[in-house]
């Protein structure tokens, strides 16, 4: 009844017009009859247009039991004075009489009618909270399932990279467990878990050949698992960046390098000084006439060179090679000496360009060698090198490459316009191979190459609310400018569900869809125009704990405290009888009328 | 009588159409046997057509035999055909007492009329040509399908294996049951030389001796039609006979290998895979007990040097021998010698070693002193047909030598060849001894001074050694400043602190730094020239007796790094072009000389290419997307891994099992089964090493970062 005053204008007038019309009629025997049978009809209209409510009937609390509710005193009394119980897929039906539903949606009939709805275990998924009545929902929690809660771990790895899981678990309170993660060849990485509360934990492994593989997260007993949770990881083989190398003379360091890149299927083109003006160029890019240095530096995503290779550069290309590195994003490292020191050669700018302010001499009694701290090796397995005698200290705008266990930067880099510029005192990484460690001489120079190399072209690219399960929404993302149309999810068994696409607010580079998956198995999303994302979708029970935990937070976050006393509920009286009415007061005008 | 004559009429004529029928069946049954035989490739087709004819020519007569001809009929035929009877002949059938009178007497007439006839089963027509030929065509037809049917089918037919055991049937591939392999044995012969017996055991896993010879023997439930030992690089095939397949082959190197058995029916069988570990021959093991490496028969010693050997062999040692080198003479006339020499006793140990013993009488040798001995022990063991060569270690014998060595070219004028350095120590001895010998007759003066002199020249003689190892010259030969309060009497002591440099560079002309000599040249040369120095101390203090014995000491070590020398410089016979600095350097002419530019060969594939072939083909069946090609990968997969598993004795070889049921699936164009596949991937991910960390292009900035950072500039 709040549409305001202008129904009852309209119902008012028309009111006054149909009875001026029965006032003019000569035969006034039935005109109070005809005025009554006026009424009627206008107010049967007008009660169908504002539907008027009336106090419903008191309709009690309904219980919903969800997965994970507990038999436990207070479910049971709750469940016993209820108008209506419902048992939800998964629940443990052994708490009462219960009525099986399919979903909160199959329920909706029987809650309808509550005052209050009472939800006991786990609680809801945010989606089918949204389909309960608007009623105050109360909450009967049951105790944290075990298992994994939340985990993170990157979708997508170049070969190399170590794959890194990171989340929370929940254990039993009377147990130590065992939280493994385990590869297509076994178990990999573990932790202990100790105790019914949420800890952290990070395990990783490094996988040995690309392709898309499934991990398993698997938290044990001593006898049993308790949970096996699934994550598929696409492990790339991506080209390394295209690198060059200057240099003032031929160095055993280089051809290390060189060797290691093109192992990768790299592109690299060393340029050693043997002579003023002279040079000899090695490259894995065949070329049969002499390629100008300035175009070697605009192909390449990387340039490493020395201090006298640098000053030794003719000044346009110094410039090419400064304009690269800040406006079009160059990588460029550089091997420092004393010649950068000189004060000769190059310009101040440019000086204040290449040498970062951090960099200066060595002390005398600097030590000749250094223990670089590299990742994914313990500090024990590197051994040290020889170091350039100087000192790297930080500077504004400047990031840690590789350091020293004591701290010491061995290597930074600089932010230069769109480019990043290098400088590292690990004088001589080939020594690590010479003494039979080919893994710290791998992960030196595949810390500073990627870190500094030109950045890949941008492509649109997968995001996705992980994990992915059957039964329920997956929120698809794909970030980039080309990113239009449908996309296809392919499963295990060839079928593909097609997914459109819809650009997100705000934002025209990003486009979004949700996702139902229906089989379990490794699914593979593909759009034209972007990467294939891999996904492993587990069956509708997988990742219990950590759908368990997002119902559990989901739920209190739309539960709310019922009062004690419940205001009176008022419902809409049925449109049917104002549908009679306005039929028996039609039916007499027209049957007078006759 | 006449009625009679009629069913004698009717029988005849029922067995007439029975063979007739029976003809005709015949021919029909026997066509439909060559089908059904070669349809259902269970018969010889000649067989079944047989039987079947004669089924036919049954169910025919049986079907003739059950509708016989009536007497009616037969009457009816006669009236229709001989017309004595006047149409009458039915009349003959009739109840004679149903008959009207004038039909009695007509039936009487007919009669009559039927016994007057000379032959009355001429009558009755036969088709015995028409059956015949129906008979006859049926049995040509089957023989032309029997015949022709199976030559045309296996023009179509794409391999022998679906070829049906019965020959020249039209049979598809059945489901009949596999070939099964009810026993197989490995019989090794090792070589005789090894001592061991033969052995024969069911259990095909085995660790035989290199060279022996294997012998396999599979037997089936059915003959075989081949027979194949799949493992290594190549398959070998098993000679057949029967139910029975053998194979001989030498034990050559170490596989893993299955059996795989081909039936006449194209149904295969394959044993698990096996390992043959074949333990190769080691080579004897000489271990010299005595003496230790190097050996220095030293003056007044005997020349005799006593060698004790321990020789071992897995299987015996058959021959032994010891190689003598003798090195005569000095500098550049140096002369090798070498003698193979026997050992004097060989004794047999109890755990099967052979002791081996010499003695080398160093004069009988031909040796002298100042000449040294090198020798190494050599055995052979009894392996056939090659010997395996064991070899000691190398012994050095050093017959030492104070003498000093002057050769003289012409007589009137005597050339020492040898360095003055390497007589003057020797000289000074003399002099020592010399001076000791007239002490009596010297004043004390006298002595005093002689003694100072001859301290000047072991002085003299000492920083002349030095020299070669960088220390410092001193100027004051006699009587220089004495040594400062808590200084040590070496020359080569300067005041360091005093040079602002000292700990900057690097000092060639000191003795740690020399680079003249080997380490161990330099060791010893640096002992004689302490022994000198001591020497020098007692002679400059007159105790001349007691300086003799640092004299000779400093004499003998350097006796030592001549005969040293002698040992490890060998020339070799490059000679370097000589270079023309003043030609070609520091001219700053660049001409004629170019950049280079070279470009670098592609990387290899690597150790682990095939295994990561392999894992991707895997994954392709995994998710139905296999190539035609990837049989072939997971063959070389399986090859490689196969090799990996050998390396690694005790492995598990369920893996290789997994991937071979995943070839055989694909073989058969059925899917893998899922947990072959699984274990497949496992092992040969397991088989890869963990991947090395590589260099990668950072992700782009996104929109938002690239539009801030276009703002800044």
């Amino acid at each position: 009844m709040a549409a305001g005053w202008w129904p009852l204008a309209a119902a008012g007038s028309a009111w006054a017009l149909a009875a001026w019309l029965a006032w003019r009629r000569p035969d006034r025997r039935r005109l109070p009859a005809r005025l009554g049978a006026i009424t009627l009809a206008i107010g049967a209209l007008l009660a169908l247009w504002l539907r008027p409510t009336r106090t419903a009937p008191g309709g009690g609390v309904a219980v919903v039991l969800t997965p994970g509710a507990r038999a436990d005193s207070a479910t049971r009394a709750t469940a016993a004075r209820a108008r209506a119980v419902v048992a939800l897929p998964g629940a443990d039906r052994s708490i009462g009489p219960a009525t099986p539903v399919a979903g909160v949606a199959a329920a909706g009939a029987l809650l309808a009618g509550a005052d209050t709805i009472v939800l006991a275990g786990h609680g809801l998924d945010a989606w089918d909270l949204a389909r309960l009545p608007a009623r105050p929902v109360r909450v009967i929690v049951s105790a944290p399932q075990e298992g994994v809660e939340t985990a993170a771990w990157p979708a997508r790895l170049a070969l190399g990279e170590p794959l890194a899981v990171q989340g929370r678990v929940r254990g039993r309170a009377a147990d130590t467990l065992r939280l493994r993660l385990r590869g297509p060849a076994g178990v990999e990485d573990s932790a202990v878990v100790t105790g019914d509360a949420a800890a952290s934990f990070a395990l990783s492994a490094l996988p040995r050949a690309a392709g898309v593989s499934a991990w398993v997260l698997e938290l044990a007993g001593d006898s049993a698992v308790i949970a096996a949770d699934t994550l598929a990881v696409d492990v790339r083989t991506e080209l390394p960046p295209r690198v060059l190398v200057i240099e003032a003379a031929p160095r055993f360091e280089t051809r290390a390098l060189r060797d290691w890149l093109a192992a990768q299927g790299g592109t690299v083109t060393v340029r050693s000084a043997v002579s003023r003006d002279r040079s000899r160029v090695a490259s894995t890019v065949p070329a049969t006439d002499s390629v100008p240095v300035a175009s070697e530096i605009a192909a390449a995503d990387l340039v490493i060179l020395d201090g006298r290779s640098l000053v030794a550069l003719p000044p346009p290309v110094r410039s090419r090679l400064r304009t690269e590195v800040a406006e079009r994003g160059l990588g460029l490292l550089l091997r420092p000496d004393e010649t950068l020191f000189r004060g000769d050669g190059i310009s101040p700018a440019e000086r204040a360009f290449f040498v970062p302010p951090g960099l200066v001499p060595a002390p005398q009694d600097a030590r000749p060698q250094r223990r670089p701290r590299l990742p994914g090796l313990a500090p024990a397995d590197v051994t040290p090198v020889d170091a350039e005698p100087f000192v790297l200290s930080a500077a504004p705008g400047s990031a840690a490459l590789v350091l020293e266990g004591n701290g010491d930067l061995l290597a930074a880099r600089y932010a230069r316009g769109a480019g990043r510029l290098g400088v590292t005192l690990v004088a001589h990484p080939h020594q690590w191979l010479v003494r039979g460690e080919p893994r710290s001489h791998a992960a030196y120079w595949a810390t500073v190459v990627s870190a500094l190399a030109r950045p890949a072209a941008a492509r649109p690219a997968w995001g996705m609310t992980l994990p992915a399960r059957v039964d329920a929404p997956v929120e698809l993302r794909v970030d980039g400018r080309a990113a239009t149309g449908a996309a296809i999810a392919a499963g295990p068994d060839g079928a593909a569900d097609s997914l459109a696409l819809v650009p997100l607010a705000g934002d025209s580079t990003r486009w979004g869809t949700s996702w139902w998956p229906r089989r379990p198995g490794l699914h593979r999303l593909v759009l034209a125009g972007a990467d294939t994302a891999a996904v492993w979708v587990s069956a509708a029970g997988g990742w219990r704990a950590w759908a368990a935990a997002e119902r559990r937070e989901a739920t209190a976050r739309h539960a709310v405290p019922a009062p004690d006393g419940v205001p009176p509920r008022r419902e809409a009286i049925a449109a049917g009888w104002w549908f009679a009415l306005l039929l028996v007061a039609a039916g007499y005008l027209w049957w007078e009328q006759r | 009588m006449s009625s009679t004559t009629l069913l004698r009429l009717a029988r005849r004529a029922t067995r007439q159409r029975a063979l007739e029928a029976a003809l005709t069946g015949a021919g029909i049954g026997a066509g439909a046997g060559v089908l059904g035989a070669l349809v259902s490739g269970r018969f010889g087709w000649p067989a079944a057509a047989g039987i079947a004819a004669c089924a036919g020519a049954l169910v025919a007569v049986a079907r003739a035999l059950r509708a016989p001809v009536s007497e009616g009929a037969i009457a009816a035929h006669l009236d229709r055909t001989v017309p004595a009877l006047e149409e009458s002949a039915s009349l003959l059938v009739a109840d004679p007492d149903r008959l009207a009178p004038l039909a009695l007497l007509q039936r009487e007439r007919v009669a009559q009329a039927l016994d007057r006839m000379a032959d009355p089963a001429a009558t009755i027509p036969h088709r015995w040509r028409r059956a015949a030929a129906r008979g006859l065509a049926g049995l040509a037809i089957a023989a032309a399908l029997g015949v022709a049917l199976p030559r045309l089918a296996a023009l179509g037919r794409p391999t022998a294996a679906h070829r049906s055991p019965v020959d020249g049937s039209l049979a598809p591939p059945r489901a009949a049951a596999p070939i099964a392999i009810v026993a197989s044995r490995l019989a090794v012969r090792p070589p005789a030389y090894t001592g061991h017996a033969p052995r024969e055991s069911p259990a095909l896993d085995a660790a035989v001796e290199q060279d022996a010879g294997l012998h396999w023997r599979v037997d089936t439930d059915r003959p075989m039609r081949a027979a194949w030992l799949v493992g290594g690089r190549d398959s070998v095939a098993f000679s057949v006979n029967g139910a029975r397949a053998v194979l001989a082959q030498g034990a050559e190197a170490s596989l893993v290998y299955a059996i795989t058995v081909v039936a006449e029916d194209g149904t295969t069988a394959r044993t698990p895979f096996h390992r043959l570990d074949v333990v190769p021959d080691a080579e004897p093991l000489l271990t010299v007990v005595r003496p230790d490496g190097r050996v220095t028969v030293g003056r007044g010693e005997p020349p005799v040097v006593d060698v004790e050997l321990l020789a071992i062999d897995d299987y015996g040692v058959v021959r032994s021998a010891l190689v003598a080198t003798v090195a005569k003479g000095s500098g550049e006339g140096v002369k090798f010698r070498e003698d193979t020499l026997r050992f004097d006793a060989e004794e047999r140990r109890p755990g099967g070693g052979l002791l081996l013993r010499r003695r080398f009488d160093l004069a009988a040798l031909g040796m002298a002193p100042g000449d040294e001995l090198y020798f190494h022990a050599v055995a052979w063991d009894n392996r056939r047909p090659a010997p395996n060569l064991g070899r000691s270690e190398t012994v050095f014998v050093t017959w030492a030598d104070t003498s000093s060595v002057t050769v003289a070219t012409a007589a009137p004028m005597a050339i020492s060849l040898v360095p003055e350095y390497f007589r003057s120590q020797r000289q000074i001895i003399i002099d020592t001894e010399r001076l000791l010998a007239e002490r009596s007759r010297l004043s004390e003066s006298r002595f005093r001074e002689r003694a100072d002199e001859i301290g000047v020249d072991q002085k003299l003689l000492r920083l002349r050694y030095g020299q070669f190892l960088g220390e410092e010259f001193e100027s004051s030969l006699g009587g220089g400043e004495p040594a400062h309060a808590g200084e040590e009497p070496d020359a080569n002591h300067g005041d360091e602190s005093a040079d602002p440099a000292a700990g900057l560079v690097h000092r060639h002309d000191t003795a740690e730094n020399a680079t003249l000599f080997a380490p161990s040249t330099r060791d010893q040369l640096k002992r004689a020239l302490a022994q000198m120095w001591e020497a020098e101390l007692r002679l400059r203090t007159a105790r001349p007796r007691e300086a003799l014995p640092y004299e000779q000491r400093a004499l003998e070590l350097l006796k030592d790094v001549q005969q040293r020398d002698r040992a490890y410089v060998r020339r070799v016979g490059f000679e370097p072009p000589p270079l023309e600095p003043d030609k070609k350097r520091l001219t700053g002419k660049l001409d004629g000389i170019a950049g280079q530019r070279v470009t670098l060969p592609p990387p290899d594939d690597g150790d682990d290419a095939a295994l990561r072939a392999g894992l991707a083909a895997v994954r392709r069946l995994r998710a139905g997307q296999a190539t035609p090609r990837d049989a072939g990968i997971l063959e070389q997969a399986g090859r490689d891994l196969a090799h990996r598993l050998l390396e690694r004795p005790g492995a598990d070889l369920a893996p290789l099992a997994a991937l071979r049921a995943i070839l055989d699936s694909t073989a058969a164009g059925r899917p893998p089964d899922a947990q072959h596949v699984v274990a497949g991937e496992a092992a040969l991910w397991g088989a890869l090493p963990r991947a090395e960390a590589r260099a990668t292009r950072r992700a782009a900035p996104s929109a938002a970062v690239e539009a801030f950072r276009r703002l800044g500039t």
